[in-house]
């Protein structure tokens, strides 16, 4: 068993400065690893050691694996942490590593391969019996042997191009006397669009929903769920909140479906962290969609209710540790009270949700008992147009969903940034959403909701009459020494 | 005295009253007038520095300005703004020049000189943070000039595509 004191961490921004904060309780000496464009950043700075892997373009620094494992050797870090993105889900990279003589803080590399691959993951997780999303596919283009596995698969079924992408050659079909005519039709569009004509048939999944598990495996052969996230609410397949417990989740399904997490990450003796995610129908069936073998962006708020430290439990099953004893037995993990996060943005949603980059020109973050900023950068840090633009994840905790809901709200409501544009009032609009209130958003929440993304007339001009008011204030002299004042009293 | 304003990519018009009363004219037309009263309390932080003040619910609010570029935090939420100094036009008028919105890669140009396009049409994909940003057309015309080049690097602003419109 290696015992690990000093951690290198292959990754940036807000996910570096969180894996630092637990090896700083841990008495583990951090390693930065950073490119040309964050030599000032937060968390390059409070890293214990700092080297610079290369120019700012990610191919370049962040996921150049010889000059990451030639940091590992130079600073003597025994282990690695990859973050989520970059080399995360990297199998060579895991391999390398292992080459290397250095610990992995992910999975098996065998684990990252299969999972990697959407269609072998469902073959193995089908075949370990995990439900997957029903479908059928074929080298045939012959309407009538379709029709007769439409049937069995059940009505509305979704047709669409094995080449696919764009909503080229789908169709969504309710009855089955609309079968043949909608699926010659995708056949040539597909054809038009992809030169190939081929389609395949899947289960259509109304008003559908993501529910994902937190599960962890130990290399003792422990496979733990550390309860679920629902994070239904989605733009273009990138997750804007996510919440725990999922509202309007009876605990029969909770059951069934934390029994099939387990099961997916028993049958390939998963180890480390890992999400397995679900669609949910609205009749309670569910199937396996894929399984992310990393760290979550959301993992903070399974720590708000859980108690526990993610990464610590991360770095002791990669020191060869098994799960602690407590957590191993039935019911052992708590869940108390309800957690939301919400991924605040540089971008702009009244202008298309476009990148809004630039240097943050005063950040003031909301403190509150219950209040959890994870960020990677602060006043004067530059939002650069390089990387991911999230300025960080603001998680909320209370004993109930609403309380919780409003306190995520009032934070939100004082969170300050001059500079780029942010999300931040977007966020606030789903937050009061009756759709969102209530607990029924599906992963189709977003759309059609176009005025979550505007800015009320009059408040906009109320805005600039106050903005135009506090322009004509003169900046004396004397109020510059208050404003310095005000500067040493932080 | 009469100033405009660019937020959320519309223009309004500024007319300080006297008395202390801004009237506002919003980008269709309509107008109000509004009276934000401050308080005694105002403070100043660095860097900024950044106006402190409180709105009539005791909130406390925050401003700054750089230069022609406006911050406002009030009533829980952030704005935005520009003075537009130098642009008296009308808001309705549509510029000639294609410009890139930020820094990024162009990555696909759709047109050549004397190409005609329509209304809304896609002139050019630029690339920044990984995301595709369209270039669209503000009224149907044709390309004058094309100055840059698929594949290059553009900074904020730069003239990518000047159009003249159809007579």
């Amino acid at each position: 068993m290696t015992k690990i004191n000093k951690l290198l961490i292959a990754n940036r921004g807000e996910i570096s400065s969180r894996i630092q904060k637990t090896c700083q309780r841990l008495g583990i000496a951090t390693v930065a690893v950073y490119s040309e464009a964050d030599a000032n950043a937060t968390f390059v700075l409070s890293a214990n050691e700092r080297y610079c892997i290369g120019k700012p373009e990610p191919h370049l620094s962040y996921l150049n694996q010889a000059a990451i494992i030639s940091a590992c050797k130079q600073s003597g870090a025994q282990a690695v942490h990859p973050g989520y993105g970059f080399l995360s889900e990297n199998s060579s990279f895991a391999k390398a590593l292992e080459e290397n003589g250095i610990l992995f803080l992910g999975p098996r590399a065998s684990s990252i391969d299969l999972m990697g691959d959407k269609i072998r993951s469902r073959e193995a997780m089908s075949k370990a019996g995990v439900p997957v999303v029903p479908g059928f596919s074929s080298d045939s283009k012959d309407p009538e042997f379709f029709l007769k596995e439409a049937k069995k698969i059940g009505f509305p079924v979704m047709i669409k191009a094995t080449a696919g992408g764009g909503g080229k050659g789908m169709r969504k079909v309710d009855k089955e006397e609309d079968f043949i005519p909608f699926f010659e039709a995708a056949v040539r569009e597909a054809e038009k669009a992809f030169g190939n004509g081929l389609v395949f048939l899947e289960k259509y999944i109304s008003n559908p929903r993501h529910i994902e598990f937190q599960i962890f495996g130990d290399s003792h052969g422990n496979v733990i769920h550390l309860h679920e996230r629902d994070c239904s609410i989605q733009r273009r397949h990138q997750k804007v909140l996510e919440e725990t417990p999922a509202p309007n989740f009876p605990r029969e399904w909770k059951e069934k479906m934390a029994t099939y997490a387990i099961l997916a990450g028993q049958s390939i003796q998963y180890l480390g962290a890992g999400t397995v995610e679900f669609i949910l129908g609205e009749d309670g069936s569910f199937y396996f969609l894929e399984m992310n073998t990393r760290l979550q962006v959301e993992h903070p708020i399974t720590e708000m209710v859980t108690g526990l430290d993610l990464v610590e439990l991360q770095i002791r099953i990669a020191e060869g540790e098994s799960i602690p004893n407590p957590l191993l037995e039935l019911d052992g993990i708590p869940q108390n009270g309800h957690a939301i996060e919400v991924r605040v943005y540089a971008e702009d949603p009244s202008n298309g949700f476009l990148p809004s980059i630039g240097k943050i020109e005063y950040m003031k973050c909301p403190s509150a008992r219950g209040i959890r900023l994870d960020t990677g950068v602060d006043t004067g840090s530059e939002v650069s147009i390089y990387y991911d633009p999230m300025i960080g994840k603001l998680i909320a905790h209370a004993e109930d969903r609403d309380t919780c809901r409003k306190k995520l709200l009032q934070a939100l409501r004082k969170f300050v940034i001059f500079g780029p544009t942010t999300n931040i009032s977007f966020l606030q609009n789903i937050l009061q959403e009756p759709e969102f209130i209530e607990g029924r958003a599906t992963t189709h929440f977003l759309e059609g909701k176009g005025h979550l993304t505007l800015v009320e007339e009059s408040i906009q001009m109320e805005s600039l009459s106050w903005m135009f008011q506090l322009s004509q204030i003169p900046i004396e002299s004397e109020s510059i020494w208050r404003a310095v004042d005000n500067a040493f009293q932080i | 005295m009469r100033f405009k304003f660019e937020s959320n990519s519309s223009i309004y018009s500024v007319i300080p009253l006297g008395n202390q009363s801004i009237r506002i004219i919003a980008p269709d037309g309509s107008s109000r007038d509004f009276r934000p009263r401050l308080t005694e309390e105002i403070d100043w932080l660095l860097p900024g520095p950044i106006l402190l003040f409180e709105d009539s619910d005791g909130e406390v609010c925050s401003f700054l300005q750089i230069k022609d570029r406006f911050f406002l935090h009030w009533n829980g939420n952030t704005h935005s703004a520009k003075l537009e100094a130098h642009n008296f036009e009308d808001s309705t008028s549509v510029s000639l020049e294609i410009r890139s919105p930020m820094p990024g890669k162009l990555i696909k140009i759709f047109k050549k000189p004397g190409d005609l396009f329509e209304k809304g049409e896609v002139l050019g994909v630029l690339e920044a943070m990984k995301m595709e940003n369209q270039l669209k057309a503000g009224f149907p015309g044709k390309i004058s000039q094309v100055l840059k080049k698929e594949g290059e690097i553009v900074s904020q602003d730069e003239v990518l595509i000047v159009l003249e419109p159809l007579p």
